[in-house]
C-alpha cells in the first residue's frame, strides 16, 4: 500500500532576513549534494536529510558539508509529503537560515521562510527566491521580500551578523 | 459522454471559487480524501497549561463543528474520549496499529530535553520519543495527514500545537477568550494565539483543503497576531469542503498530474451532480466574504481545484 504524510503548519513571523538572521544558528549559501528520506528511529514519522556544500557561510560556524533534515519524505512504498517545509532539490544552489539539531546536523529556521532559491548563474543579477506558500504565518509583515537580488540578501544577512 | 457534458454544465455555471485541495506526492498526486464524511478525534487531557483545559478542549470541539456545521456537506466528527496516557502522545501513523487523530500540545522543547548523543536528534523523531516539540521556536502548530499514496484516501490525521519553552526569546502562548488581540508582554485577557482559530484552519488542513488566495477565508495562508476569525468559515471554505464532501453523495477525489479533474469515490455521477447542485445552492445563501476569481491560486505545484468538473 503506498502511502502519503502530508503535513501543514503554522510559524510565527515576523520573516523578514534580519529576524532570520537573529534567530538562526548559522546561514549558508550552499548547493544541495544530495537527499535520502528514511523513517524515524521509532517509525511513524519520516524525516529527509539533506546534504548541502557549503558555497558561503554568513553566519556561523557550520562545516563545508551541512547536513539539514527535514520531516517528511518517500521510503519505499510510503510518501510524507510536508507542506510548509523548505523543500530541497539536488543540484539546486539554496541559501538557508539554519537551527542547529545536533553537532552538524540542523534544521531549517521556521521551515519555507527560511530558505531561499537561488537563480541559475545564467541570470543577472541573480535573484534568491523564496516559496511560502505551504504555510500560514501569523505575525508575518507587509513587504518582507521573497524575491530579491542574492547580492541584497547576502547584504542583510551580513548586516544582521554584524549588529 | 452523458456525464461530461453535464460537468461543462455545472462547470459554466458553478459561481467562481479559490479554495485549493491539498495534493500528495509533492503535488503530483491525487488530491487527498477521507472515504467518510468526517472523522474521530481525540483530544490528548493534558491540553495547554496556557489556558483553561475546558476551555481549550472546548475550543477544539468547536473548531470541527465548524466544518460539521456546512449545510452543504454533511461531514460528522465523533470524538473519542480523553486521551490521558502520555505514552499515547505519538504523532504520525502506524501501519496496522492503532492510529487516533490527536489534537495535543506539546510542552517541552526537543532541544532542552534531548541528550545530544541521541540518535534522534540527527535523524529526526525527538518529539515522539521525548514528547517534546522538535520543530523549532517559530513554528506554532503543524497537521500530519496520513494518506495513500496511489488514490489520496487519508488514513489518519494528527494536530500538534507547540506550547513549549523556546530556546530563545518569548513563549507561544495560545489563549481561548473572545477579547481584542494582545497589544504588549504580559497583558491577560486578550487574545494572542487563539486555540480555536488554530484548529479550525489546521483541522481544514485535515480535510484536505490547501491555503486559499481567500484573504477572507479561513484557509487563507496569513494571519495577524491575535487573530480570530478563522474561527468562522468564509464561503470559498465552505464552498471547497462541499466539493470534497457533498451532502449524501460520496466523498470526490481528483486525479493525479498536473490537471484539476475530480471524480466520485465511489463512481456515482447522479450523487455528484446532485452535491453539485447543492453547492450552487449554498453559494448563493454565503455571501458574507470577498470572492476571488476562478484563476487564482496560491500553490499550482502542490494543490488543485475541483470545482471544476466532477469526472476525468
Amino acid at each position: 500500500m503506498l502511502i502519503a504524510l502530508l503535513l501543514a503548519a503554522t510559524v510565527s513571523g515576523p520573516g523578514d532576513v534580519r529576524s532570520l538572521t537573529a534567530s538562526s544558528d548559522a546561514v549558508v549559501h550552499a548547493r544541495v549534494l544530495r537527499r535520502s528520506s528514511a523513517w524515524a528511529p521509532g517509525g511513524r514519522q519520516i524525516f529527509t536529510t539533506v546534504v548541502l556544500k557549503t558555497l558561503e557561510t554568513w553566519k556561523g560556524d557550520p562545516a563545508a558539508e551541512v547536513t539539514v533534515l527535514v520531516p517528511g519524505g518517500e521510503v519505499g512504498d510510503i510518501t510524507q509529503t510536508v507542506q510548509g517545509v523548505a523543500a530541497f532539490s539536488a543540484g539546486e544552489e539554496v541559501v538557508v537560515f539554519l537551527r542547529r539539531r545536533a553537532g552538524s546536523v540542523y534544521g531549517v529556521e521556521r521551515w519555507a521562510l527560511g530558505k531561499f532559491s537561488v537563480e541559475p548563474a545564467a541570470a543577472a543579477p541573480r535573484r534568491a527566491l523564496r516559496d511560502r506558500r505551504g504555510l500560514t504565518c501569523q505575525g508575518c509583515r507587509a513587504g518582507e521580500a521573497d524575491d530579491l537580488p542574492l547580492d541584497e540578501l547576502r547584504a542583510r544577512v551580513l548586516e544582521g551578523v554584524i549588529r | 459522454m452523458k456525464r461530461a457534458a453535464c460537468a461543462l454544465l455545472l462547470c459554466l455555471a458553478l459561481p467562481a471559487q479559490a479554495y485549493v485541495r491539498s495534493r500528495n506526492n509533492n503535488g503530483q498526486g491525487p488530491c487527498i480524501w477521507w472515504p467518510t464524511h468526517g472523522h474521530s478525534f481525540q483530544i490528548d487531557a493534558q491540553g495547554s497549561p496556557d489556558a483553561p483545559l475546558d476551555a481549550t478542549y472546548d475550543a477544539i470541539r468547536k473548531s470541527f463543528q465548524t466544518w460539521a456545521a456546512v449545510s452543504c456537506s454533511d461531514l460528522r466528527f465523533s470524538e473519542e474520549p480523553l486521551s490521558t496516557s502520555a505514552s499515547n502522545r505519538l504523532v504520525g501513523f502506524e501501519s496496522g496499529g492503532t492510529n487516533h487523530n490527536l489534537v495535543l500540545f506539546r510542552t517541552r522543547n526537543c532541544a532542552q530535553v534531548v541528550p545530544a548523543n541521541d540518535p534522534c536528534k540527527a535523524q529526526g523523531g525527538c518529539g515522539n520519543a521525548y514528547d517534546c516539540w522538535e520543530h523549532g521556536d517559530g513554528i506554532i502548530a503543524t497537521t500530519t495527514t496520513t494518506s495513500k499514496s496511489s488514490t489520496g484516501e487519508i488514513l489518519d490525521s494528527d494536530i500538534e500545537m507547540n506550547d513549549a519553552p523556546p530556546s530563545s526569546g518569548n513563549k507561544l502562548t495560545f489563549t481561548t477568550v473572545d477579547g481584542l488581540p494582545c497589544t504588549r508582554l504580559g497583558e491577560t485577557g486578550c487574545v494572542r494565539i487563539d486555540v480555536q482559530n488554530t484548529v479550525t484552519h489546521e483541522a481544514g488542513h485535515s480535510l484536505g483543503l490547501d491555503h486559499t488566495p481567500d484573504p477572507g477565508a479561513t484557509m487563507y495562508a496569513s494571519a495577524p497576531s491575535g487573530e480570530k476569525s478563522k474561527r468562522v468559515l468564509g464561503a470559498d471554505d465552505k464552498a471547497g469542503i462541499c466539493a470534497i464532501y457533498p451532502r449524501g453523495a460520496a466523498s470526490v477525489t481528483c486525479t493525479s498530474g498536473q490537471g484539476g479533474g475530480c471524480s466520485a469515490a465511489q463512481t456515482d455521477p447522479g450523487a455528484a451532480l446532485a452535491a453539485l447542485a447543492v453547492l450552487l445552492q449554498i453559494r448563493r445563501r454565503s455571501r458574507r466574504r470577498p470572492q476571488l476569481p476562478m484563476s487564482s491560486s496560491t500553490n499550482p505545484a502542490t494543490a488543485a481545484r475541483c470545482q471544476s468538473g466532477i469526472e476525468n
